[in-house]
This record gives structure tokens, C-alpha cells and sequence, in this order.
């Protein structure tokens, strides 16, 4: 079998039967994917990095357990949110230590020069102004698309928690991104503060 | 009338009581009180769809196509999964016990894999390049040049100036490739020393055709070939004798059509 051209489960498949090169394979293929996953839920680079060899190597042992019905790639995303999610459940019993401002490998840029940046980056460097309560739920339920249920078992809280937090976290990107037009303002919304006239009539709230 | 917690529940709207009907979290007579007023206020709709784009944004990152994993992790990596390798043998011939796919661990739990330690996997690496770097230098009395093949981590038991290497059955070639960065090249020469995988260049011939083709000339002989890993990318090292006590690395991707690496090693 040529690795280059197997499909995941293939890989996974080949792996379970010992071919050493399959697993390698399937890392090369979705460790910068993977990576930024870890990255974002971790910020912190040296954690990110180990979470993500936690990951694999869970995977690496736990392959031959893998079943088809799940897409791999689904199978490998859980296995490294779990253990990065191991890691901020860690870090939170532990004194706390401050992270810096900016996200790893994102340069402190100045708001006013942020219009020239990538929107994933200036995103990315929006994340990073929530606390880890908020961040993580939103990093779960909306840039990695789990459902609000299963944010909160894999968090360990209830489903209320998860959106309340969820709600706060994306109020003040709104305001780190420049969506609200008046983002000083702390919580009250008076006339004129908002950009977006004429939006359509809302649906009801998300409450997945 | 207001909420304490998140204030006046109607115009001027606050952010947080708009954010938590958005995402769904008040209670359902609340949200159905609300909604009207809302629906009817440009305002607080402004406000709403605010959080929608914050919303599309976020879903747009987990969808924008990502940065690399830094070089220096990716080696780290692949260094970790090829101990573990190692540590396993034969790759699950036999299934394990069943058990949960990824199963989302309880709170506090410890975690589900655990991950070589890596200021001990560092210096165990450096311990390994010091002696590595000893056992070349004694030998480079002997042996004029190494041709390494980086892909494959060795126990360390190098064997320099043994240019007469044969396929060992279950040696090398079924072993995954030894990762090597480009920060830290020097234990290439113990870890590649004495090993005689070619990889994808098959054998001596394919080895010195590719090396040919790039004007490399060996000055020695080849004192190891293995599939590697570069940085995360695959690759194959030689190892190459390059005058007394000096060796020469190189490593070319798997077609040959790129260097990859060409260094000597002290």
C-alpha cells in the first residue's frame, strides 16, 4: 500500500496491522490542522505542543480500537480536544500563571493596524482577550462546531453554564472586533452604538 | 423593569442580556417575553447581529487554512511517536482491550496518554549526541566516510566504519522514520551510523544516482542510510565519511528531487 495515497481509515487500518510508516502518514496529514486546535483551546505553544504528543500518542495506542463509523479525522480532533481540555482542567487547579496578552507566534499588533492583518489572525488575537472560562466553551462550540451539550460534558458543567459563558465571551468580541460600534461601552447599549442598520428580524436564540 | 445581573430589560439594551438571549440561555418565559421587543428594536437587532458576525467569525477561523506546526514541535513530535514506536514493537498486531474511543475524561482526571516527558527526552537527546559525537571521533581514525540515512532512531548501538550492512530482517526498514531537526543534527551520526535503509532511493545504486544528479561527491564511504524525518518532513539521510573524524550529512526528500540537508558533522 502507498501511504501517500490511503485514505485515513486505511491508514488507521494499516497501522493496526503494524505497518510502522501508516501512522506516521496519518500524522503528517493532520498534525498542523491538529496543532491549531491545540493552539487555540491552550494558547501557550510548549502546552499546545505537548497536548497535541498526549494526543497522538493516545491515538497511536488506541488505534487499533478505532471503528469505522466515525470519520477518522473526527475520532483524532476528540481525542486531541480531550487532551487539551486535561490540560486547562490542570492548569486551573494549579496557582494561576498569566499568560501574555498575545496568542503564540502573533505579534502584539497595535489595534489600528489590525485591518491589514488576516481576519483568522485578528480573530485568533480576539481570543485571546477572553478569560479561560469564556474562551474555551467558545473555542469548543464555535470554532470547532461541537454542540453546546457536548461542550458541557466534555467541560464537565451544565449546558446553562456553557452558553451563559458563551454569551459573555462573544458580547465582549463583539466589542474587540469592532461589530458593536461603541466597544468602550461596558454593558448598556444606547442609541447609535451599534453598527448594522437595517438587519433582518431576528429568529429566535441558538440554544442547541 | 430590569435584571440586576445583566440589566435593563428593554431599551437602552444591555449587551449581556442580548448575548444570553442570543445564545439561548434564559429561561423560556424570558426569551418569549424579549424576543417581541427585540424583533421590534433596530437597536437592540444591531446588537444581535453584532453577535452573529462574531459567530461567523469564529467559524470562519476553525475553517481558514492553518500555520504549520513549528519546526522545532513537529520534531519533537515525531521523535515521541518513534519512542513510542520503539517502546511497542510491532505495531498492534493483536487489538487491545476494548475500551471508549477518546472518551471524554471526568474532571480532574489524569490524562489518557501519557506524554514522554520532554526536558528528560531532551536530555536524554543530548546525552545521546554527546556520546554519539565521542564514538565519532574515536572512529574517524578508521573510518574515512559515513553515508547516514536519518529515518530511524537506533538504541545506540552504532556501529561505525561497518560499511558492509545487509538488510536485517525486522531492523531498520520496519521501523518508522527517525526524526531529525534541523537544530540539532549531530545525534544523526550515532543514530544513523551502521543502519542500511535506503527507503525510496532502494539501495546503494539509487543512493549515489540521487546524490549524483545533485553533484554531491562523496569524499568516503557510506557509513549509514535511513528514512527520516526532517523537521516533519520525510526525507532520507546519508550518512557519508568526510576525511578523518568528520562526517557528511545529507538528506533528500523521498523523489530526490530536492536537498533537503546537506551538512558536515563535526
Amino acid at each position: 500500500m502507498t501511504t501517500a495515497a490511503s485514505s485515513d481509515a486505511d491508514l488507521i487500518a494499516a497501522h493496526a496491522a503494524g505497518d510502522p510508516r501508516a501512522f506516521a502518514e496519518l500524522v503528517r496529514r493532520h498534525r498542523d490542522r491538529m496543532w491549531a486546535v491545540a493552539l487555540r483551546t491552550l494558547r501557550d505553544p510548549e502546552e499546545a505542543a505537548d497536548a497535541l504528543q498526549e494526543a497522538f500518542i493516545s491515538a497511536f495506542r488506541a488505534a487499533a480500537s478505532f471503528r469505522a463509523e466515525s470519520q477518522v479525522t473526527t475520532w483524532l480532533h476528540r481525542i486531541v480536544v480531550n487532551a487539551c481540555l486535561d490540560r486547562v482542567r490542570r492548569r486551573q487547579s494549579r496557582p494561576t500563571v498569566p499568560l501574555p496578552e498575545t496568542g503564540p507566534g502573533e505579534p502584539a499588533t497595535p489595534r489600528d493596524s489590525m485591518a491589514d492583518r488576516e481576519t483568522s489572525l485578528v480573530v485568533q488575537n480576539a481570543l485571546t482577550t477572553l478569560s479561560e472560562d469564556q474562551r474555551v466553551p467558545i473555542v469548543l462550540v464555535d470554532v470547532e462546531g461541537y454542540s453546546v451539550a457536548e461542550t458541557a460534558k466534555m467541560l464537565g458543567i451544565a449546558e446553562g453554564t456553557v452558553k451563559s459563558r458563551c454569551a459573555r465571551g462573544r458580547a465582549k468580541l463583539a466589542k474587540v472586533l469592532g461589530h458593536l460600534r461603541n466597544p468602550d461601552a461596558d454593558a448598556n447599549v444606547p442609541g447609535g452604538a451599534v453598527e448594522g442598520r437595517g438587519v433582518p428580524v431576528r429568529r429566535r436564540g441558538e440554544g442547541r | 423593569m430590569t435584571d440586576n445581573a445583566r440589566g435593563p430589560l428593554g431599551p437602552p439594551w444591555s449587551v449581556d442580556l442580548l448575548a444570553d438571549l442570543h445564545a439561548g440561555a434564559l429561561d423560556e418565559a424570558e426569551s418569549a417575553r424579549l424576543w417581541p421587543q427585540v424583533n421590534a428594536d433596530p437597536e437592540a437587532r444591531a446588537v444581535l447581529d453584532a453577535l452573529d458576525s462574531v459567530k461567523v467569525d469564529l467559524g470562519q477561523l476553525g475553517q481558514a487554512p492553518v500555520a504549520p506546526m513549528p519546526a522545532e514541535f513537529a520534531a519533537r513530535l515525531d521523535q515521541a511517536l518513534a519512542a513510542e514506536a520503539r517502546a511497542m514493537g510491532p505495531v498492534a498486531t493483536a487489538p487491545p482491550p476494548p475500551r471508549p474511543v477518546a472518551p471524554a475524561p471526568p474532571p480532574q482526571a489524569p490524562p489518557s496518554a501519557p506524554v514522554v516527558d520532554l526536558a528528560a527526552a531532551r536530555k536524554r537527546r543530548n546525552r545521546i549526541a554527546a556520546w554519539g559525537t565521542g564514538v565519532l571521533t574515536a572512529a574517524a581514525a578508521a573510518a574515512a566516510i559515513a553515508f547516514v540515512a536519518i529515518p530511524d532512531t537506533t538504541d545506540g548501538t552504532a556501529a561505525p566504519g561497518d560499511t558492509e550492512q545487509t538488510e536485517q530482517p525486522g531492523g531498520a526498514a520496519d521501523e518508522p522514520p527517525l526524526a531529525l531537526s534541523r537544530g540539532n543534527l549531530s545525534p544523526a551520526i550515532d543514530q544513523l551510523s551502521g543502519e542500511n535503509d535506503y527507503g525510496a532511493l532502494e539501495d546503494a545504486a539509487g543512493l549515489r544516482e540521487c546524490l549524483d544528479s545533485h553533484g554531491i561527491q562523496a569524499e568516503g564511504d557510506t557509513v549509514g542510510v535511513r528514512p527520516v524525518t526532517l523537521d516533519g518532513e520525510e526525507g532520507v539521510a546519508a550518512l557519508l565519511g568526510a576525511g578523518l573524524g568528520r562526517f557528511q550529512l545529507v538528506i533528500v526528500n523521498p523523489a530526490c528531487d530536492e536537498v533537503l540537508a546537506d551538512t558536515e558533522l563535526p
